[in-house]
C-alpha cells in the first residue's frame, strides 16, 4: 500500500508534464474541428490553457515538490528546477500568443503546430528535471524535434525548409556526439546518474581520460543547443529562416533548457573543475567576443538577435564558471549560490528581452511580409510608436543599460565572476557590453530618426502580439528598478 | 588467440563513430550525412550493449532501446524535411540549398 502512495506521489510529480502531453493529444484528436473553425485561434486557446493548466500544477506543487526523487532517481524537484520550468511555461504562453495571427496569414494555423509547441516544451522541462544523463537525452531531443518541424512549417517557404534540414543535421549531429559522450560517461563510471557521478567524483574513483572525453562531448552537445560559440553556426541560419513565432520560441526555450543542464552538471561536478572549468572558460569567452562582433555587422534583426544571443550565451557560461571556480578557490557557499542566482535571473531576463523584441517584430509584421531588416523599422517611432517604444526599452534592456532587467542581469553575473575570482572574465564581461550597447542602440536610433516613404500602418495589427509586447517592455523596465520583485522565484535557488 | 573482450568493441565502436563523424564533415547529400548520422548512434550503441555487459548491469541494453526508438522518430522527421524541401526545390544538395548565407 505504502508504495502505491510513492508512485502517486512520483506521478503527481510529472503533472505538469502529463498536462501538456494531454494538451498535444487533445489537439490532434480536434484536429478536424479546429481546422474548420472560421476564426483562427482556437488550437492557440487550447494550447493556452494546457500551459496554464501545467502551470497551476507547478505552483499547487509548491514546496512539496522541491523535494522529490522520482522514478528511481532520473528526475527530481528542486528550487532550480522549479523556477527554470516556471520560465519555460512562461515563454511557451509568449510563443503561443505570438503565433496564431502570423500563421493564419500564411495559412498554416494548424493544430499540428501547438502539438510540436507543447512537446517541445514538455522536452525542456524535462531537461529542467533531469538527474540522468539518459533522460537529459531524451529531453533535448524530445525539444529539438519538435523546432525541427517548425522551423520548415510554413512549407512553400524555401527559406524555412531551408533552416529546417540546416538545423536538423546540425542538431542531429550535436545531439549524437553528445549521446556518444554520455556513454563514455557511463562506460567509465559505471553510471549516468548526476548524483551517483557527484558522489563518484567526491570519492575520485573515477580520473580517466575516457571520462573527461565524455564530459568533453556533453559539453560540446548542450552548448551546440545553447549556441555558445564556436557551435553557434546553424543558430543565425536558422532564426532567420523559420518563421518569426518560432525563432522567438527556439531562440528562448533551447537555451533556457540547455543552461538548467550546464548549471546542473557544474554544480554536481564542481569537485572536478579542474578538468572542465578552462574549456567554460573559454568558450564564455569565445561566445561573448563573437557574438557581439559579428552582431554589430549585421543588417537582418533576426541574425543580429543570434548572434546577440550568442554574445548573452557567452554571459552565461561566465555564471558557470563562476559556479565552478567559487568551489576551486574553497569561497564561500554564498558565492555559489551568487552564481546560481545570478545564472537563473539572467535565464529569465534573456528570455522576456528575447521574447519581447520577437514579439515586435510579429507585431508590425501583422498579416503582411516579415518584419526582418533593419530597414523594415525605419519610421517606426512615428508609425507605431507603441511598438516602437516598446522595441527601445527592450533593445535598450538586451544591450545592459540600466535601469532595465538586462543592467541588473548583468551586474549580478558581474558580481558571481568577480566573488568566484574570475576576475578576467569579468572585465571581458564589462568589456563586451559596451560593442554590444552599440548595436541595440543603433535599432533605436533606426526607429526614431530614420525615415522613409513607407505609409503610417493602417493594418491591424495582431492584438495578442502587442500584448506579448506590452509585458514584457513592462517587465523589463519595472524588473530592472525592482528586481527583488523576483526573489520569491530566484532567491530560493539552492 | 585471445577471446575477444568489451575493449575490442568498445574500439571498434569508436572506429564506427569516427567514420560517422568524418561522413557528416565531408558528404554533401543530406540523405548521406544523415546515414552517417546513424552510424554515429549506431556506434554509442554498440559501444552501450558492450559496456553495460562488461559492467554487468542491464542499463547498457536499457538505454540502447532508447536509443533506437530516438533514431528511429528521428529517421520519421528527417527524411520528412528532405522530402519536403526535393518537392519544392528539385533538389537537395546541400551547397545548392544556400538561400541563408552562412
Amino acid at each position: 500500500m505504502r508504495r502505491d502512495i510513492d508512485v502517486m506521489a512520483e506521478i503527481a510529480f510529472i503533472y505538469p508534464l502529463i498536462a501538456l502531453w494531454v494538451g498535444a493529444c487533445l489537439l490532434l484528436l480536434l484536429a478536424r474541428p479546429l481546422r474548420r473553425a472560421t476564426r483562427p485561434g482556437g488550437s492557440a486557446a487550447l494550447a493556452g490553457a494546457a500551459l496554464l493548466a501545467s502551470l497551476a500544477f507547478l505552483v499547487r506543487q509548491g514546496n512539496e515538490g522541491l523535494n522529490v526523487i522520482a522514478f528511481g532517481g532520473s528526475i527530481a524537484g528542486d528550487p532550480l528546477t522549479a523556477s527554470i520550468c516556471t520560465i519555460l511555461l512562461l515563454c511557451g504562453m509568449m510563443a503561443v500568443a505570438l503565433a496564431p495571427t502570423y500563421l493564419a496569414a500564411r495559412g498554416y494555423d494548424n493544430p499540428e503546430y501547438y502539438v510540436l509547441l507543447l512537446t517541445s516544451l514538455s522536452g525542456a522541462m524535462l531537461m529542467a528535471m533531469a538527474r540522468d544523463l539518459v533522460v537529459v537525452f531524451l529531453g533535448i531531443e524530445l525539444l529539438s524535434f519538435g523546432l525541427y518541424i517548425m522551423a520548415g512549417f510554413v512549407r512553400e517557404d524555401a527559406r524555412g525548409g531551408e533552416a529546417s534540414l540546416k538545423y536538423f543535421l546540425l542538431g542531429a549531429f550535436a545531439s549524437a556526439l553528445m549521446l556518444y559522450g554520455i556513454v563514455l560517461v557511463y562506460g567509465s563510471s559505471g553510471s549516468t546518474n548526476i548524483e551517483a557521478l557527484r558522489s563518484a567524483v567526491i570519492k575520485e574513483s573515477v580520473q580517466s581520460a575516457m571520462f573527461a572525453g565524455g564530459l568533453a562531448l556533453v559539453l560540446i552537445g548542450l552548448a551546440f543547443k545553447a549556441a555558445v560559440a564556436p557551435f553557434h553556426q546553424w543558430s543565425p541560419d536558422a532564426y532567420e529562416g523559420a518563421p518569426l513565432p518560432v525563432t522567438a520560441f527556439m531562440s528562448v526555450v533551447a537555451k533556457i533548457a540547455a543552461f538548467a543542464v550546464l548549471i546542473r552538471l557544474a554544480d554536481s561536478l564542481a569537485p572536478l573543475h579542474a578538468t572542465w572549468l578552462p574549456a567554460v572558460r573559454l568558450l564564455a569567452i569565445l561566445s561573448m567576443v563573437v557574438g557581439n562582433v559579428v552582431a554589430v555587422a549585421q543588417q537582418n534583426l533576426k541574425r543580429m538577435l543570434a548572434y546577440s544571443g550568442v554574445a548573452h550565451a557567452g554571459y552565461l557560461m561566465v555564471a558557470v564558471a563562476a559556479l565552478g571556480s567559487s568551489h576551486a578557490k574553497g569561497a564561500a557557499l554564498d558565492t555559489q549560490t551568487l552564481a546560481m542566482s545570478g545564472a537563473v535571473f539572467y535565464l529569465l531576463a534573456y528570455a522576456i528581452m528575447t521574447m519581447g523584441a520577437f514579439a515586435v517584430l510579429t507585431y508590425v509584421t501583422g498579416t503582411g511580409a516579415e518584419c526582418q531588416t533593419l530597414a523594415d523599422l525605419k519610421g517606426l517611432a512615428r508609425r507605431r510608436p507603441a511598438a516602437a517604444y516598446g522595441m527601445a526599452a527592450l533593445m535598450l534592456s538586451l544591450g545592459g543599460v540600466p535601469p532595465t532587467i538586462g543592467f541588473m542581469g548583468k551586474l549580478q553575473i558581474f558580481w558571481a565572476a568577480v566573488a568566484g575570482r574570475e576576475m578576467g572574465l569579468a572585465v571581458a564581461l564589462a568589456l563586451v557590453s559596451v560593442v554590444a550597447a552599440y548595436y541595440y542602440l543603433r535599432v533605436v536610433l533606426t526607429m526614431c530618426f530614420e525615415e522613409t516613404g513607407a505609409e503610417p500602418a493602417t493594418a491591424g495589427a495582431p492584438r495578442a502580439a502587442g500584448w506579448v509586447v506590452a509585458i514584457s517592455a513592462t517587465a523589463v523596465l519595472v524588473l530592472g528598478v525592482m528586481p527583488g520583485l523576483l526573489m520569491g522565484l530566484i532567491g530560493m535557488v539552492r | 588467440m585471445d577471446p575477444i573482450t568489451a575493449t575490442h568493441y568498445i574500439g571498434l565502436s569508436a572506429i564506427l563513430f569516427a567514420i560517422g563523424a568524418v561522413g557528416v564533415g565531408i558528404k554533401r547529400n543530406p540523405i548521406v550525412i544523415f546515414m552517417c548520422i546513424e552510424l554515429m548512434l549506431n556506434a554509442a550503441n554498440l559501444a552501450l550493449v558492450a559496456m553495460g555487459k562488461h559492467l554487468g548491469s542491464i542499463s547498457g541494453q536499457m538505454m540502447a532501446i532508447f536509443v533506437m526508438a530516438v533514431a528511429a522518430a528521428e529517421v520519421a522527421i528527417g527524411l520528412g524535411i528532405i522530402v519536403s524541401i526535393f518537392r519544392s526545390r528539385e533538389t537537395i544538395d546541400i551547397d545548392e540549398v544556400n538561400l541563408l548565407k552562412l
